[in-house]
């Protein structure tokens, strides 16, 4: 009796202390791991910060509009493009497109 | 004996076993419960979640990357200002000396990357001795990928900030610039040093890079075509002060600091202060209109020159005839004004003035303001030739919100370069009643159809306003070469939201505009231009319905002819 108590003692002790000293190194890697993470995340923040200052140079109104001039067949755009929901029902109201035929429904 | 003595013996035992046997279920029953409520906690804790997650003593955070300065973002929230990680080169001159290496020849190398490296200076802060020692600061990652190839003992890199503004000279007069260590030298960037060093100090402006751009785009056109000096351009909201544009040109690249030469870093949006011309009859009719001093129907003799002491005033297109109050404006007779003027006096002139907030200093949230230039002692005189711009300096920046306050239902607005919410708007002052404020919206919007402004017209958004044309004074004289010419309005008339200023410093007159460099001919045409671009972008739906004309008889009916 004694002696099992021992023994189950002894085998609980070995089993708990190997355990404790996975656990021990298994959270060492992890915070290893978390440090490295974060730091991966800081140099991403740093690009992400660098490439919005890069985004809003290359959004720079007067290069956009040198660009569009450039390679799109695009105008200015004039007040008489914009419409209201209202004017959509009286077709008179609307700029006159010679572009663009009304496009029929396919039954 | 014996067996007697067994006996006590035997019940000896018994009581001692029995003794034993109860203290070890106390024992036990103590050590269940213990275990009993060490499982309850284990239970709540794991399936419960009763409390939070422990807290590390040290947790590692992540969240933001540390820069000194905060961004500054336009009311969209494009990026214009912000700091980002550069390396400044530095020498150890103790290790470099110590590898026996040749200090010319390193020196050439380095300048062969860093042009801006003066061969002398290099030789000999690579030889000075010292532990630490600039080179050239702010490196690109190309040139430090560079310098780290000549693999040179010594050299070392040292992580820095540099303040960039990506979209360069556009905002530049509103942004101002930071010196080499981060601090603000000018504009917003030193008015608001503290709260951009401070954390979360990120800073929204009420500028917007699309606006500022047309404007600036627009000025700068006609500053080249009238080979003008300068020139300055702003937009606001009437509604609430906020500033949407704000242009001074010649302006410089916040990056590059060498820039900031000279005329270049004056703003004459804020700074500048001059004389505005015919501008000032808008001022000068609503004032006489406010106080009841005339009324539309009345009218004066503009068929000669006024005189008073020295001075003769004369009108630069007279129509030589008698003119109504919306004729003065409408053909800027200085005459009409003037004689408009003596009627009000000068006290009620100067109240005015005051209200509209042109004798005091503009406040805004940069430091370049100039202080308005005021007749020493307001005579006879000065109020005539104020009543037409004269006489009188203000900077552009007061007179938009002048302008804005005519037109907007009478309520002058602190101009602000912050983009602002409903709750901490301030209220704005009464300056003329709503009834007057109608009275000059159709007034303005009249000089635009049949007065000097015609060239302001947009096609699809109504534009009201005035030209101002002034000569410019040179050591007390007037300079007849040199004049300021400039348009402020409103727009779009039916339902007025932004007015706009445009000014163009000594312009020139041209073979297009027949000699002219008058308001007319160069600052009407660039509120049109901004009109037709900003409209659209600002969602303004284009004026619809027709005008209404008004009839011989009406009071706001002007007879062109003749």
């Amino acid at each position: 009796m004694t002696r099992l108590t021992i023994a189950l003692t002894a085998v609980l002790a070995l089993a708990l202390s190997i355990g404790v000293f996975r656990i021990t190194y298994q959270v060492d890697e992890l915070e290893k791991q978390l440090h490295s993470l974060n730091n991966e995340i800081l140099d991403e923040q740093e690009t992400i910060h660098i490439l919005k200052a890069e985004w809003s140079y290359l959004n720079d109104p007067s290069r956009l509009e040198s660009l569009a001039k450039r390679y799109l067949d695009l105008e200015e755009m004039r007040g008489e493009q914009l419409v209201t929901f209202d004017s959509l029902n009286n077709p008179a109201a609307l700029p006159p497109d010679p572009n663009t035929t009304p496009a029929k429904l396919e039954q | 004996m014996e067996l007697r003595g067994a006996k006590i013996k035997q019940q000896r035992n018994k009581r001692a076993i029995e003794t034993g046997h109860n203290r070890t279920m106390v024992a036990g029953a103590v050590f269940a419960v213990l275990f009993m409520v060490l499982a309850a906690r284990v239970v709540d804790l794991s399936l419960f979640n009763g409390h939070q997650e422990p807290r590390l003593v040290k947790v590692e955070t992540s969240t933001e990357i540390e820069t000194t300065r905060a961004n500054i973002l336009d009311r969209n929230g494009t990026l214009i200002a912000t700091s980002l990680p550069t390396d400044s080169l530095f020498v150890d001159s103790k290790a470099f000396m110590a590898t026996g290496e040749d200090a010319t020849m390193t020196a050439r190398k380095l300048a062969s990357i860093l042009p801006e490296l003066s061969l002398n200076k290099a030789a000999e802060k690579l030889t000075s001795g010292r532990r630490f020692e600039y080179l050239v600061r702010n490196l690109t990652p190309e040139q430090k990928y560079q310098v780290n190839l000549l693999g040179i003992p010594g050299l070392h890199f040292q992580r820095e900030e540099r303040r960039t503004y990506p979209h360069g000279p556009l905002v530049a007069h509103v942004l101002g610039y930071t010196d080499v260590d981060g601090r603000g030298i000018s504009g917003v960037e030193k008015s608001f040093d503290q709260q951009l060093l401070g954390p979360d100090g990120n800073l929204q402006l009420s500028i917007d890079v699309r606006v500022q751009s047309v404007v600036r785009a627009a000025l700068m056109e006609t500053i080249e075509e009238f080979k003008a000096i300068g020139g300055a351009g702003l937009v606001m909201d009437i509604e609430t002060g906020e500033l949407l544009a704000l242009v001074s040109l010649p302006d410089f690249d916040p990056n590059d600091t060498s820039t900031v030469k000279g005329d270049a870093g004056f703003n004459r949006a804020t700074k500048g202060v001059y004389e505005m011309g015919s501008i000032f009859k808008l001022l000068n009719t609503a004032m006489a209109l406010d106080a009841g001093v005339v009324t539309l129907r009345d009218k004066f003799d503009a068929t000669k020159p006024l005189k008073i002491g020295r001075f003769r005033i004369n009108d630069f297109h007279g129509k030589k005839r008698v003119l109504t109050v919306p004729e003065v404006l409408v053909f800027s007779s200085n005459i009409g004004s003037a004689q408009i003027a003596l009627e009000a006096g000068t006290d009620l002139q100067r109240e005015y003035l005051g209200r509209f907030g042109l004798l005091n200093t503009a406040s805004i949230e940069i430091p370049e303001v100039g202080a308005p230039l005021l007749p020493g002692n307001w005579r006879k005189a000065n109020t005539m030739t104020i009543s037409y711009g004269h006489g009188i300096a203000v900077s552009p920046l007061q007179l938009t919100s002048a302008i804005g306050a005519v037109a907007n239902g009478g309520i002058l607005r602190q101009p602000t370069l912050l983009k602002t919410n409903e709750a901490d708007r301030l209220p704005g002052h009464r300056v003329i009643s709503e009834k007057t404020s109608e009275v000059m919206r159709k007034l303005m919007r009249l000089v635009v159809l049949q007065g000097s402004g015609k060239n302001a017209d947009s096609k699809f958004y109504r534009v009201g306003g005035k030209t101002g044309t002034a000569d410019k004074q040179e050591g007390g004289r007037y300079n007849r070469r040199a004049r300021i010419s400039s348009f402020a309005g409103v727009f779009p008339m039916d339902n007025p939201k932004y007015a706009i200023l445009a000014m163009v410093d000594e312009p020139v007159g041209i073979k297009r505009t027949f000699g002219y460099a008058t308001a007319g001919w160069v600052a009407a045409p660039i509120a049109k231009k901004i009109v037709d671009r900003i409209g659209p972008m600002l969602g303004l739906q284009p004026s619809s319905g027709d005008e209404q004309l008004y009839q011989p008889g009406d009071p706001l009916f002007i007879k062109v002819k003749g």
